[in-house]
């Protein structure tokens, strides 16, 4: 385990060129290049919005801000893991002809999906400037929910990755997963309007700390609490081994299906 | 002078499963449990493949089609493990065994061979330093900023072939990609192998040009069927080669074949070593042995063998 780690670090560059390349591919060959990641989220943000606002009446404060950036760092996940899962199957050629760490590449797409998610987080800023809203200081840790997020997504990535060269269909089961998954999470509602017994359940999910974290950092002014920081950690933690050790043992048979 | 062995291949197999579905799915896996397993299928790719390569030579590799022979650098650039046996390898290895894996065609070339230089193990610093040598190498230093899906694959062959070398492989395996390339550059890779040679780095090359076998190689390996079929002085390596497939193509030729295909079987269950049939194949085209006696013969010897068992 410590190797891999090492070779990682080792890796780093190939990790990174790899991630910048993915980030080039997707926004070359389209019209509005760049603007469509922008687009995307927005367009999101836009139908949610009048939906809620307009149609079911949220009464929470701020509310197109508190979507947007729950939506932000849904997506950064949603999108991570689901490029995560086809990275090697997508790159079957590269794999069976060069003889490359495989885990550089479902790496390189959490990578990939991070850099996004710091675009997305300009777009942010330009909507609270836009909306002369006056964050308040707790928004200094924002930073904090950034590791449990790629810990999570990368874990969750490396197990997917391998799973979806051996069973073709486990990147459509992760996709119906991850719609679930987006209602499931406070994104678009306030964990506190539903049933006791759902949230007890719904907070086993650490994507829905992490979402909760972000909202009450740059919107509520809240610190998240101890107890949820080191749930959070800790899941995401060992979701990463599970995916560390599943990566490990898979890769080499994964190999003769590809 | 004897010189060190930098890679050691010893009694390698690699078995594929036939009856594996390639694209299974969660839903067949489910099912499948269910029912009863269908009995493994195993097609053997390499059996019982043991050699040895010495710093500082070219060892070439010859073989029909599926004979093993890209399985083989597969398993020795460590893209694919072997089912069972045991390999040695010092130094870096790089192997050039496909031509656009690592390449995108919407991106430009500047662009390309940065990423595969750092997919061959280069770091930033090498890449910057290495990519000008790169382009004059491959002369394509006017083309640096044309996406790659306007390249035609002799240019693709040379930017690749280009970038590989640049890696400062110690062992560099190359699979049959260079044919494309003009006579010009097809002249420049034979003295690029022979500053190899000088620089006593190590070359495995996989071609089914017999004349360059001859003239760069210092041994040759024949394959067969996943086995060795034979080693040693590549003019020797390539007459066998000739003998036995191209001039009149044996084991494709119907009848002949399937009798021989259906021995192979045999022997294969029985865990002879298949180099016999090829001896016999070898000695029936030079006029020794006839056809109909191979079955008898290999009879015979298989009884031989029961008799010293017991």
């Amino acid at each position: 385990m410590l190797e891999k780690i090492k070779l990682i670090f080792e890796k780093k560059s190939l990790i990174w060129i790899l991630a910048v390349m993915d980030l080039k591919l997707r926004y070359r060959n389209s019209i509005l290049g760049f603007l469509w990641s922008i687009l995307e989220p927005l367009f999101m943000l836009l139908v949610l919005y009048v939906v809620f606002n307009y149609i079911l009446r949220s009464d929470i404060q701020n509310y197109p801000l508190f979507l947007l950036i729950g939506i932000i760092f849904w997506n950064t996940f949603s999108r991570g893991t689901s490029m995560g899962s086809n990275s090697i199957l997508a790159r079957s050629g590269i794999v069976m002809t060069i003889p490359l760490p495989k885990i550089a590449l479902p790496f390189s797409s959490v990578v990939t999906s991070f850099l996004m998610l710091f675009f997305e987080l300009i777009i942010f800023v330009v909507f609270v400037i836009g909306f002369q809203f006056y964050p308040p200081f707790s928004i200094v840790y924002l930073p904090l929910a950034f590791v449990p997020l790629f810990i999570l997504t990368l874990g969750m990535s490396l197990s997917l990755s391998v799973l979806n060269v051996m069973y073709r269909d486990v990147s459509y089961i992760w996709t119906i997963i991850l719609q679930a998954g987006f209602f499931l999470t406070p994104i678009i509602y306030k964990m506190n309007i539903l049933p006791e017994t759902l949230q007890n359940i719904l907070i086993f999910n650490p994507m829905s700390h992490i979402v909760i974290w972000v909202q009450d950092l740059t919107i509520f002014g809240k610190t998240p609490s101890m107890e949820s920081i080191t749930y959070t950690f800790g899941s995401s933690i060992i979701i990463l081994i599970i995916g560390l050790v599943t990566f490990s043992k898979l890769q080499n048979k994964m190999v003769d299906k590809l | 002078m004897k010189e060190k062995n930098v890679i050691e291949v010893k009694n390698i197999f690699k078995y594929y499963n036939l009856n594996y579905k390639e694209k299974s799915t969660v839903f067949e896996a489910v099912t499948n449990s269910l029912k009863q397993k269908p009995p493994m299928k195993l097609f053997p790719a390499l059996t019982n493949v043991t050699f040895d390569v010495k710093k500082g030579e070219m060892l070439g590799i010859i073989g029909h089609n599926g004979s093993g022979k890209s399985t083989l650098l597969k398993i020795l650039s460590d893209i694919i493990k072997p089912t069972k046996g045991k390999i040695k390898r010092e130094g870096k290895i790089v192997p050039f065994l496909n031509l656009g894996a690592g390449f995108h065609p919407d991106l430009t070339a500047l662009e390309n061979v940065k990423i595969y230089a750092s997919m061959l193990g280069m770091n930033k610093e090498q890449i910057e330093e290495r990519t000008p040598v790169i382009f004059e190498y491959s002369e394509l230093e006017d083309f640096k900023f044309v996406k790659l899906k306007n390249f035609s694959s002799g240019m693709f062959a040379r930017l690749a072939f280009a970038t590989a070398i640049q890696s400062e492989p110690d062992i560099l395996l190359i699979d049959e990609v260079l044919a494309v390339g003009d006579l010009k550059f097809q002249k420049k890779c034979q003295k690029t192998f022979e500053d190899f040679k000088k620089n006593r780095k190590t070359i495995v090359y996989v071609t089914h040009n017999l004349e360059e076998i001859k003239q760069y190689c210092d041994r040759a390996i024949l394959m067969f069927h996943g086995h060795v079929g034979d080693i040693g002085e590549p003019s020797k390596i390539v007459d066998k080669y000739q003998t036995i497939v191209e001039k009149s193509p044996l084991i494709h030729h119907e009848e002949i074949g399937k009798k021989i295909s259906k021995y192979y079987d045999e022997i294969l269950e029985r865990n002879v070593d298949v180099n016999g049939i090829l001896e016999y194949i070898y000695k029936i085209k030079k006029g020794e042995i006839r056809l109909e006696d191979v079955p008898q013969i290999l009879k015979n010897s298989d009884e031989y063998r029961q008799k010293q068992k017991m």
